[in-house]
Formats: C-alpha cells, sequence, structure tokens
C-alpha cells in the first residue's frame, strides 16, 4: 500500500523531469524539509514556467485548506461569531463631522502669533510642546499664517523655525 | 445582545445576495432609519461572516510571518477597518470596483503594516528573517503569489477532491494544514504503520489529485 503510492512517483519521475521539483515544492511550501538543495529548486523554479504555476496552485491551496482548518476549530469558530456579532451590533459607530475650520485653524493660528510675539522665533517642536496643540492643528495654522504672510519660516539641518514678520 | 439581530428566514435571503447588493442594502437602511442604531446589520454581519475565511487565506499566502494566531490577530485588525469603512459609506463600487477587490487591497495593506510593527518588536536578525531567503527565491516567491482569483479556482478543486478523500486522507491533510511534521504525524496511531517517505508522497499524490481537476 505504502509503496504503491512511492512506486507512482517514480513512474512519474521517469515520464515527467520536472516530478522530483514538484514533489520538493509540495514539501517546500508546508514547511518540510525536501529532498534536493533549495538552491537548486529555485533555480529551476526561475526557468520552468510550469513548476512556477504549479507552485503558485499548491500555496493557493495550502492557504485555503490552513484557514479552513482554523477556522473550523469549534473554539475558534465561536470566538470569530462572537468578535463578528459584537463588531456589528455593540460598537459604536463614529460618525464623521465637518470641521469648523475658521474657528480651529484660526483660534490655532492666535495662539502661535501670541506665543511667537511674546518669545520672537522658535523653533516649530517647541511651538507644539508650549501651545499643547495637535500637531495637525500646528500644521493647518502655521500655513494660515504663511499663507497670510504674517510668519517667516526658515529651516537648518535639524529643525524649522518661525518668527513674525517684520 | 441587542435586539435589532435577524430572525433565521431574513439571513438565509441574504446569504444569496451579491456582496454590492449587502453593500446597498446597508446603506439603504441607514437612509430610512432615525438613527445609525437602527441600520439593517444583518447585511453587514453577512458580509463580514462570509469574508472571513477568506481574509485568513489571503493573509496566509502574502504574510511574511504564517503565525495563524498572529494571522488571526491581522484580520480582527481587517474586519475593524471594514467596518469602519462601510459605516462611513466609503466603499462605492463605481469608484472601487468590486467588494472582493476591496477587500483584498484593504487586507494586503494591514497585513504589510502589522508585519513591519512586528519586525520593528523582534529582537534578533533570525527572528526577523526566520528563513534563509536568496534574491532568486525571493523574486520566484514574489511571481508566484497567488492572484484573487487563484483561490475560487482552488476552493472548487478542494472541495471536489475532498470529497473523495478516505477518512485516512482527510485527517492526513487535517494534519498537515495544522502543520503537524510527517515524524510527528506518524507517532499517531492510525499512520504507525507508514514510513515518513510514504506520508510526504501521499500528500503529493493527493496535491496531484487536486491540480489535475483543473
Amino acid at each position: 500500500m505504502g509503496k504503491n503510492n512511492i512506486s507512482k512517483t517514480k513512474e512519474a519521475l521517469k515520464s515527467n523531469p520536472c516530478e522530483k521539483y514538484e514533489l520538493a515544492i509540495t514539501n517546500y511550501v508546508i514547511g518540510e524539509k525536501i529532498d534536493i538543495p533549495q538552491s537548486e529548486l529555485f533555480e529551476h523554479l526561475a526557468k520552468c514556467q510550469s513548476c512556477q504555476g504549479d507552485l503558485r496552485n499548491w500555496r493557493a491551496t495550502y492557504a485555503t485548506m490552513r484557514a479552513k482548518e482554523y477556522d473550523s476549530r469549534p473554539e475558534v469558530k465561536q470566538k470569530n461569531e462572537a468578535f463578528i456579532k459584537k463588531l456589528v451590533y455593540e460598537t459604536k459607530e463614529t460618525k464623521r463631522t465637518p470641521i469648523d475650520a475658521k474657528w480651529e485653524i484660526g483660534s490655532a493660528a492666535g495662539k502661535i502669533y501670541n506665543l511667537l510675539k511674546a518669545n520672537g522665533e522658535m523653533p516649530i517642536p517647541v511651538i507644539c510642546q508650549k501651545t499643547g496643540l495637535k500637531e495637525y492643528h500646528i500644521q493647518q495654522a502655521i500655513g494660515w499664517l504663511a499663507g497670510q504672510e504674517k510668519i517667516l519660516l526658515t529651516r537648518d539641518d535639524k529643525t524649522a523655525y518661525a518668527s513674525l514678520r517684520g | 445582545m441587542s435586539s435589532d439581530q435577524p430572525t433565521d428566514s431574513p439571513r438565509r435571503s441574504l446569504a444569496l445576495m451579491a456582496d454590492e447588493q449587502l453593500v446597498e442594502q446597508f446603506y439603504a437602511g441607514d437612509q430610512s432609519a432615525d438613527s445609525p442604531a437602527n441600520r439593517d446589520k444583518s447585511a453587514l454581519e453577512t458580509l463580514l461572516n462570509r469574508y472571513n475565511t477568506i481574509i485568513l487565506t489571503y493573509l496566509f499566502t502574502i504574510s511574511f510571518f504564517k503565525n495563524e494566531q498572529y494571522l488571526a490577530d491581522v484580520r480582527q485588525k481587517v474586519l475593524i477597518t471594514i467596518f469602519n469603512e462601510l459605516s462611513n459609506h466609503n466603499f462605492a463600487s463605481i469608484v472601487e470596483g468590486s467588494f472582493k477587490k476591496w477587500v483584498y487591497r484593504i487586507t494586503y495593506f494591514a497585513c504589510i503594516n502589522s508585519d513591519r510593527e512586528r519586525r520593528a518588536d523582534m529582537k534578533t536578525t533570525s527572528d526577523v528573517f526566520p528563513e534563509e531567503e536568496t534574491d532568486l527565491s525571493n523574486l520566484v516567491l514574489m511571481r508566484t503569489t497567488p492572484s484573487t482569483s487563484d483561490y475560487e479556482e482552488v476552493e472548487e478543486q478542494l472541495n471536489e477532491v475532498s470529497a473523495r478523500l478516505t477518512d485516512e486522507e482527510l485527517e492526513l491533510m487535517k494534519l498537515v494544514s495544522q502543520k503537524v511534521p510527517y515524524k510527528k504525524i506518524r507517532e499517531r496511531q492510525e499512520f504507525q504503520k507508514y514510513s515518513v517517505d510514504y506520508l510526504k508522497h501521499k500528500v503529493h499524490n493527493i496535491r496531484k489529485r487536486m491540480r489535475e481537476k483543473e
């Protein structure tokens, strides 16, 4: 019975020169030791379209088998169903709300303007620390102030600086 | 659990609907409902259940790490992303193409990000690169990454061949799917009579039967 399977492969090996690589592909994908050097397998694969197709098919098959087997375990199945139910029926949905750009960017720009007025030129990371504003608010406000020509931006190798114009 | 869960018969009809129809049903529920809580959530639940295993299959192929627990965690992130995107009506088939391709795209990017984070957490080079890989093997592996349509073909092949396997063969393939090494499989009572070589060839021949179905 056991010999039957091996002899089938041996017969195929005689008629099909790719057979030994196909057997190696089977074992490589499932992580078993292969009977030929790995470099030989990949050199052959690089040249042989048919074996490339075989590898692609076996990779897809083995991934499907693994995922199906994992999800069929009773404890995993139960966990998955519970997770999806919880996600769908119990998660509080996050609704997008429009940003009041004039107010948000304007008030952030005002804070930065007053800080620069009081302290003169400052590195931008320090402005972030001193104002406690979120980084995207700082970026929007600095962009807005620069567009209005209220501030001057300079940079050296390490960081960027902002100061009031005039 | 909340009271807006569906009964069995609408659930059956949802199972027959196409992905894009389910998305439409979920969106439409939103327009007619007084609050987000009254949306047709069963359509969304059906969609997520439909893609649960498909996402994991794709992750097993594309992730650098083949650890099932890790990939199951990545899958949860993907499901949360899909849920959030659909809740914000961010899928439109006219822009994104098919729902399936959209899901694959989300899965791909979630996998890249998670793999990157996992690599960054690792301390030793052998953990980061568990297998010795050359430029040639990387090139071949990249070239032979299954396409999304491959999984559908494979699913059919698997179903057809599985139906004709003996109980012993099914058990062998199940153990191989669990990544149990041949030496360990041989320690089981039902496989003690076989050599490791026999088991290798047995699996190979089953695989060939699947390919011949193409």
